[in-house]
């Protein structure tokens, strides 16, 4: 039964993936402009615009170069980019590895803190306390992520104090662990923007549970509050938790676009709106299937969570 | 979002590229000998000037810079400012463009450069006893490899079009320090090509994994798109540098990004920071103001009306108010220009009338080429820094001769992707001197050729100028050219842009490159140390 839900599952996700490669393959090649033309800037004379065309294989034709790019994509040959004297693989290796990181220690901050103030502000619901927190929340959330940074880097870094540094200018000579200062300022800043969401449908969740019957009876039977949340209401609510906190892992490992930007973090978001101004084909395009096979491998993980955490819709299967 | 790196630039001239070059030197500067700063930029000096006497040695010198999304470090093929950058400190070229003027090279690799009878060919001798940072003496070899494969047909070099005249072909060796360049058409301006990255002369088994060049600093690592680092060379051949010991340039994408660096003290120097920023910088830093020629000139397409009616093109020059747009759209920094580009050059015409708004004259020049009222289409991108402000200020001034003009703002791939066919549009240019840059943008079919222009009468000057060995007969050449835009070229040069770079007290030996308005006196980091 679960299986057969998993292997549909990654039988659509491969049908997605193959959706998104195409998609994104056209879109590179409908822009105006092309990587050569771009390399070349104003100095572009006729010879040098066809010699470099070829070298960058962009003369060939459209399905050509499509179909020689799913083949390098399926063999692990993912080539080079056409811009920089870097290889797709070691690009996307470095920046997903820089996100990858910048989102686990996100998720570190923000799960346990969302579900403890989600759960909080749902048992003192109604209460100036829980009216407090979600004004708080609220204001987060309508805070542009670039405001929260950069008076977090006026603040710790440049102006007031001078404890942060203001960049995150990775050394790729060294290892990302020996230079974990330079991530608390987009970490920080990337779950200040990621809290309102979780953290609201934590609230909401709990809120739900704890009208319902079996927590009324709990609480007839004469059990301690704590046991009640605990115990009784928080497992029945774990599974939108667990949605929640999936959709915004899978927000960060797309990379933060507004954090990487004003850090200058070295991520997988800037990389691609630089290898899209660039008209950059073999960056943009891997990096857009590998995100999106990341995206379904973490809505399956996702749903299998909740799944485990729901008997009733194991039965239904 | 990041801007990109501003790309258009004469590699051409072995010089001109960007940054802001101009009239005066002006800035703060601290020559190499450590003398007191001086400064009359008005930014505050850190307590403590540096020591009389030779620089200390040592430290390491970590630059800011916009950029590296196109990062190269093989130089024959650098296209941007950041590659420029790491061009000048790994290599050297046979000449070295001069930071003052009037606008001269000094003594690069080539001892002499000696132009044969009619320009028609060129001796170069190469200085004795410079070695590559692997060890080999420069020589003939190296020399040859480096121009042939500029001109490799297959994959020409950026300096390509600048050297066109030379024949790969026919190259002499007279000895192993002299080589003679013959050419296809005479080219007076051949030892002016010189001194760019992109002309830089590498050994002959140059290889482009491990760069080797002749200069002050030698590869260390390079990470396309985030850090470069290069380490002291201490067998360079002159003598006044290379003084840190370490030299690493590392990428930002975002100019807000990249001033918090500075200010949180996670780099020391910034090339090209924008006037707007400037506030922000305070006690412990310095700013390092250059006055080129740079400009970004709005440019009309005189194939097409109505700008091919000379009335229309004229009137345009007389609708913009100059001094408005050094506050407006240069927030100050930025002079005053006469619509004629290329103030450096000797012979430049500096006699010419001061143009001056006059909104009635450009009416009734508009009038009389029968287009009152005219609507017309600007198209621009945010590249550059000011570019889209410049265009929005044009605007308003043409508003009040009646022109109404509508701003297409486009991304900076979609502008350059198409940006020789735009009828109105406005670009950046480098400073620079007539006879390298003419090929580049005023020559029938020449790829940075956005207006369209084609005069045969100025091309026989030019071409007169190419075979013209005696400098004040060249000068007076130049001085004729460069007179025909004042009244009848496609641009409206309204102003010359400032360059203006910031970097911690900590630091001295930065000077202003007038000539060029290349950042941070033309990244040449060997005259740098720390206090």
């Amino acid at each position: 039964m679960i299986p057969k839900l998993v292997i549909r599952r990654i039988g659509v996700g491969l049908l997605m993936l193959w959706l998104v490669s195409v998609l994104v393959f056209a879109s590179i090649h409908v822009l105006p402009g092309d990587a050569a033309k771009l390399l070349l800037g104003h100095d572009v004379t006729p010879e040098a615009l066809e010699g470099l065309t070829k070298e960058l294989g962009l003369d060939r034709s459209v399905w050509t170069q499509y179909w020689d790019w799913m083949g390098g994509l399926l063999t692990g040959n993912w080539g080079d980019s056409l811009v920089s004297p870097i290889s797709v693989g070691e690009l996307v290796r470095m920046r997903m590895a820089n996100t990858f990181l910048l989102a686990m220690f996100t998720m570190v901050i923000v799960a346990p803190l969302s579900v403890t103030v989600g759960i909080y502000s749902a048992t003192r619901n109604g209460r100036p306390i829980d009216g407090g927190i979600s004004v708080l929340t609220l204001c987060l959330s309508s805070l542009p992520g670039f405001v929260i940074g950069i008076v977090f880097i006026y603040t710790f870094s440049t102006n007031v104090l001078r404890i942060v540094p203001a960049a995150s200018i990775l050394d790729p000579q060294r290892s990302v662990f020996g230079q974990l200062d330079l991530l608390i300022a987009p970490t920080i800043t990337a779950a200040l923007m990621m809290l309102p969401y979780p953290t609201r449908m934590v609230r909401a969740a709990m809120i739900d549970v704890l009208q319902s019957d079996y927590v009324e009876m709990a609480r007839l039977k004469g059990l301690p509050e704590r046991t009640v949340v605990f115990r009784h209401a928080l497992r029945n609510c774990l599974a939108p938790i667990v949605q929640a906190l999936g959709l915004t892992l899978l927000f960060l490992l797309g990379g933060i676009i507004v954090v990487e930007a004003v850090f200058s973090f070295p991520g997988i978001g800037l990389t691609l709106v630089q290898a899209t101004n660039q008209r950059d084909g073999p960056v943009l395009q891997t990096v857009t299937v590998l995100l999106a096979a990341t995206c379904v491998l973490v809505n399956l993980i996702s749903d299998l969570g909740v799944l485990a955490l729901t008997p009733r819709m194991r039965a239904r299967l | 979002m990041p801007t990109p790196i501003p790309r258009r630039g004469f590699l051409a001239a072995g010089a001109g590229l960007l940054g802001a070059a101009a009239l005066g030197a002006c800035g703060v500067s601290n020559d190499g000998a450590g003398s007191g700063a001086a400064d009359s930029a008005g930014t505050s000096v850190a307590g403590g000037t540096a020591a009389a006497g030779k620089p200390k040695k040592g430290g390491v010198l970590r630059i800011g810079s916009l950029g590296g999304d196109k990062d190269s470090i093989d130089p024959t093929y650098s296209s941007t400012d950041i590659d420029q950058q790491r061009g000048q400190n790994l290599y050297d070229s046979l000449t070295q463009l001069s930071g003052e003027l009037p606008y001269h090279f000094d003594e690069g690799l080539a001892e002499s450069i000696e132009l044969g009878a009619g320009a028609m060919s060129a001796t170069v001798r190469l200085r004795e006893g410079v070695e590559f940072h692997h060890g080999k003496t420069l020589a003939s070899d190296d020399l040859i490899f480096t121009i042939q494969r500029i001109l490799d047909p297959d994959r020409p070099g950026r300096a390509a079009k600048a050297l066109a005249a030379v024949d790969p072909a026919n190259i002499e060796t007279i000895d192993d320090r002299t080589v003679k360049f013959n050419f296809k058409t005479p080219d007076s301006m051949f030892p002016k090509r010189f001194g760019s990255a992109s002309a830089s002369i590498l050994p002959i088994d140059f290889d482009p994994e491990n760069p080797v060049g002749t200069g002050p600093f030698k590869y260390d690592s390079f990470t396309a798109g985030s850090r470069s680092v290069f380490k002291r060379y201490e067998n360079y051949w002159r003598d006044d540098g290379p003084y840190v010991d370490e030299l690493q340039i590392i990428s930002f994408s975002d100019d807000t990004s990249r001033t918090s660096a500075l200010l949180a003290g996670q780099v020391d120097a910034l090339d090209g920071i924008d006037p707007a920023l400037l506030n922000q910088i305070g006690d412990g830093f310095q700013q390092l103001i250059t006055k080129s020629g740079f400009y970004q000139p709005i440019t009309m397409r005189v194939d097409l009306p109505p700008f091919n009616d000379v009335r229309v093109r004229q009137a345009f020059r007389l609708m913009v108010d100059r001094p408005a747009m050094v506050e407006q759209a240069y927030s100050g920094f930025a002079e005053v220009a006469n619509d004629v580009p290329n103030p450096a050059d000797p012979g430049f015409p500096s006699d010419l009338p001061q143009r001056e708004q006059d909104i009635d004259q450009a009416k009734s020049l508009l009038k009389q080429a029968g287009v009152e009222g005219m609507t017309v289409t600007l198209t621009t991108a945010p590249e550059n820094g000011n570019l889209v402000n410049s265009a929005e200020v044009f605007a308003q001034h043409a508003k009040a001769a009646g022109v109404t003009i509508n701003i297409d703002n486009l991304t900076p791939s979609a502008y350059d992707a198409k940006f020789t066919e735009w009828p109105l549009t406005n670009g950046y240019w480098a400073a620079g001197i007539i006879g390298t840059t003419y090929a580049s943008r005023f020559i029938k079919g020449a790829g940075a050729n956005d207006s369209h222009w084609d005069d045969p009468e100025g091309l026989a000057l030019y071409n007169q100028m190419l075979g013209m060995t005696d400098q004040g007969k060249q000068d007076e050449l130049a001085n004729e050219l460069l007179t025909r835009f004042y009244d009848m070229g496609p641009d409206v040069v309204h102003t010359y842009k400032n360059n203006v770079d910031a970097y911690s007290s900590k630091l001295t030996g930065f000077e202003p490159f007038s000539s060029n308005g290349w950042s941070l006196g033309a990244w040449r980091y060997r005259l740098v140390s720390f206090v």
